[in-house]
């Protein structure tokens, strides 16, 4: 394969030097690029990618911006796309995010190490003093052996400097140890920067250069890195007053004798805001006064004229469970608002660096049922959505941690929709029978997973996070993420609400809905001691969780049927949003496991709750 | 690492880079922090040994 040249795609006019911008992702490239090439920009399609490279002129240099990248290598095509361009450039400006140094530096040094002229920008300098890290940028330059130049591009601090340095730019300090190996390498290659990738083993480059294969780069990258980490110990400080309120407060939070109650306070604001607020007050007008009262007449009243909704087609579209009724209403007047503001909830969760702290608190706790702490992140969100808490669980370390939160989240997380008619059925019957249920539950999902973690092969992986600082979450950041990720829940969670109407309504229309509530009867009646309407109740629950226990509280039942019943549908199976997305995150096997195991395990639980209930009526 | 796959190795989630080496807690690429143990341990899963 042809590579390490971006002198084919890009047109560069005789005598025109090539100065590449290079770094990470989100480091502020474009800014400089934009700083450098003014209006007039050529794009460029790399060949064999979807990447387009932009370039422009500034004096005499033509200047190359390269996607972010972590390392030059040929791991993905943004990486090759980088290393063809760096490779044959004259001159690299190479832009580092100081709050990151340790993640940046890597591929400073690697391109030093390439033997390419260097110049270093080091950006969102204000940010770093924000964070307390005070860099002594005379010592990096020195260490580094390039000039090193403080920029704060979004303000335009810096960008004139740089501008103006370009003639400045060294062959910095390397940091390969292996230096027989690479004079050897460098013999029988083009130049230094390719005999260097080829020591690292990367595919392309070796095959231009018709060499035999070699790999050192793990060798290379450990030296490199404790070349970095060294760097770093000599050029920055932490300033931040371990004294500080903020700091405190976070050692606080990892305690247990204070993190407890604060995070039970967390989860009490949590209820209140999303249980309560969004719950009832705003989806009480989305989905009542805005879709049930207004939407739906006007699209049945549309419909209509043309077919009629006891039809078939009908009752698919506009009829109780209809994809234009049910659920547009479910997606847009009850969902949307729950997701956004759960969604919001945990963005300021996550943006203050109160998060990870809540994971290593409950991390002892849920290690105990074979999760780790991160798992309390799908867990939390379960209480919103579990079709959403579900995709969630990607962000586990192992398949079986994966496979046992998904259990746990199909089995006992009521989601916030089904939490807000339970509490409203079990309210009236007092404090006792809420503490019966909330027992009930606890006791399911703890012995469940217990009994998970042991039958499961291999152990939890062990909880290594970073601990941010903790800060006042920034309105923008929280915006923007609850933006992202719920539109991100729609898209992927809409069309599964429609295939599961449309089941629904073959189910009803077809006359098996009612065969089905009759053959259940000696279950629902027999073991549980419920009326035989119930089942009707969770059948509904199979398509809506919340829907299935509203179906309940029209029917008139003592206060230990209304527990038995509740205790049951919560436990019972998770709603046909949520299964598809197991389906699609879990084997069918596994996920058709759960399925069954939830049915098992809420109706053991129910009819042992009916008589344990029995013997004390 | 407890991994009983062929290769034994460690993908950092934030850069692709491949560990091979047990010990190392962060990528030395990206110094991103690296699950312990090989994320996807053929060895983990009872219905993978039931079919």
């Amino acid at each position: 394969m042809d590579c390490c040249n971006i002198s084919h795609q890009i047109d560069i006019p005789e005598g025109a030097r090539k100065v590449v911008l290079a770094g990470n992702p989100n480091v502020g490239k474009s800014i400089f690029f934009n700083s450098f090439t003014g209006v007039y920009v050529d794009v460029s399609n790399f060949p064999g990618t979807t990447l387009d490279i932009s370039s422009g002129k500034f004096r005499d240099y033509v200047i190359i911006d390269t996607p972010g990248v972590y390392g030059v290598s040929s791991f993905n095509d943004e990486e090759i796309v980088a290393r063809d361009a760096i490779a044959s450039a004259d001159l690299v400006v190479n832009v580092i995010d100081a709050v990151h140094l340790e993640r940046d530096l890597f591929l400073t040094q690697q391109i030093i190490d390439m033997g390419i002229p260097t110049i270093v920008a080091i950006n969102m300098m204000d940010e770093a003093k924000k964070n307390g890290l005070q860099i002594n940028i005379d010592r990096l330059s020195e260490e580094l052996g390039v000039p090193v130049i403080p920029t704060i591009a979004p303000k335009g601090e810096g960008l004139d400097k740089v501008k103006n340095s370009l003639h400045l730019a060294e062959i910095g300090n390397s940091s390969i140890k292996l230096t027989k190996e690479l004079e050897e390498i460098t013999k029988k290659s083009t130049n230094k920067a390719e005999a260097v990738l080829i020591m690292e083993g990367d595919p392309h480059v070796i095959a231009k250069n018709n060499v035999e294969v070699i790999d050192y780069r793990e060798q290379v990258y450990l030296d490199r890195r404790e070349r970095v980490n060294n760097i770093i110990d000599r050029v920055v400080t932490e300033t931040t007053d371990s004294t500080s309120f903020s700091t405190k407060l976070g050692r606080l939070m990892l305690k247990p004798l204070t993190g407890i109650p604060m995070l039970l306070g967390a989860l009490y604001l949590l209820y209140e805001f999303v249980g309560v607020f969004i719950a009832q007050t705003v989806v009480g007008i989305t989905e009542e006064t805005i879709f049930i009262e207004t939407y739906e007449p006007f699209i049945r009243g549309i419909v209509e004229n043309f077919i009629p909704e006891s039809s078939f087609i009908g009752q698919i579209l506009i009829g109780e469970f209809g994809i234009l009724t049910m659920s547009v209403t479910y997606t847009l007047g009850l969902l949307l608002p729950l997701v956004v503001g759960f969604y919001l909830f945990l963005s300021v969760l996550e943006d203050s660096g109160y998060l990870p702290r809540i994971a290593a608190l409950v991390d002892r706790l849920l290690t105990s049922i074979g999760l780790n702490g991160r798992a309390v992140i799908p867990m939390i969100l379960g209480f919103g959505c579990v079709t959403m808490a579900t995709i969630t669980t990607r962000m586990l370390g192992s398949k079986r941690e994966r496979i046992i939160a998904v259990f746990l989240l199909g089995l006992a997380i009521p989601c916030s929709a089904q939490i807000g008619v339970i509490v409203g059925l079990i309210a009236p019957l007092g404090v006792k029978y809420l503490i019966i249920y909330a027992i009930t539950i606890f006791i399911v999902y703890v012995l469940s997973g217990t009994i998970l973690n042991k039958i499961l092969p291999g152990e939890s992986t062990d909880l290594l996070i970073d601990l941010p600082p903790l800060r006042i979450p920034r309105i923008g950041n929280v915006l923007r993420k609850t933006y992202m990720k719920s539109i991100s829940f729609i898209k992927e969670a809409g069309p599964i609400f429609i295939i599961g109407a449309i089941a629904i309504t073959l189910l009803q229309y077809s006359g098996i809905l009612v065969a089905i509530q009759n053959a259940v009867e000696p279950i629902t009646v027999g073991w549980l001691g419920l009326p035989k309407e119930t089942a009707t109740a969770f059948i509904m629950g199979i398509v809506r969780r919340d829907f299935g226990a509203a179906g309940l509280s029209s029917l008139t039942m003592t206060a230990d049927q209304t527990i038995v019943s509740l205790v049951t549908i919560t436990l019972f199976v998770p709603c046909i949003a949520a299964m598809i997305i197991m389906l699609k995150e879990r084997s069918k096997t596994e996920a058709v496991t759960i399925w069954i195991s939830s049915w098992v395990i809420a109706f053991i639980t129910g009819g042992i709750l009916y008589r344990v209930l029995s013997l004390f009526a | 690492m407890n991994c009983n796959t062929t290769e034994g190795v460690r993908i950092c989630s934030q850069c692709n880079n491949k560990i091979k080496d047990p010990n190392l807690i962060r990528c030395p690429r990206c110094n991103n922090i690296l699950l312990k143990k090989c994320s996807e341990c053929k060895g983990c899963s009872i219905f993978k040994k039931m079919g």
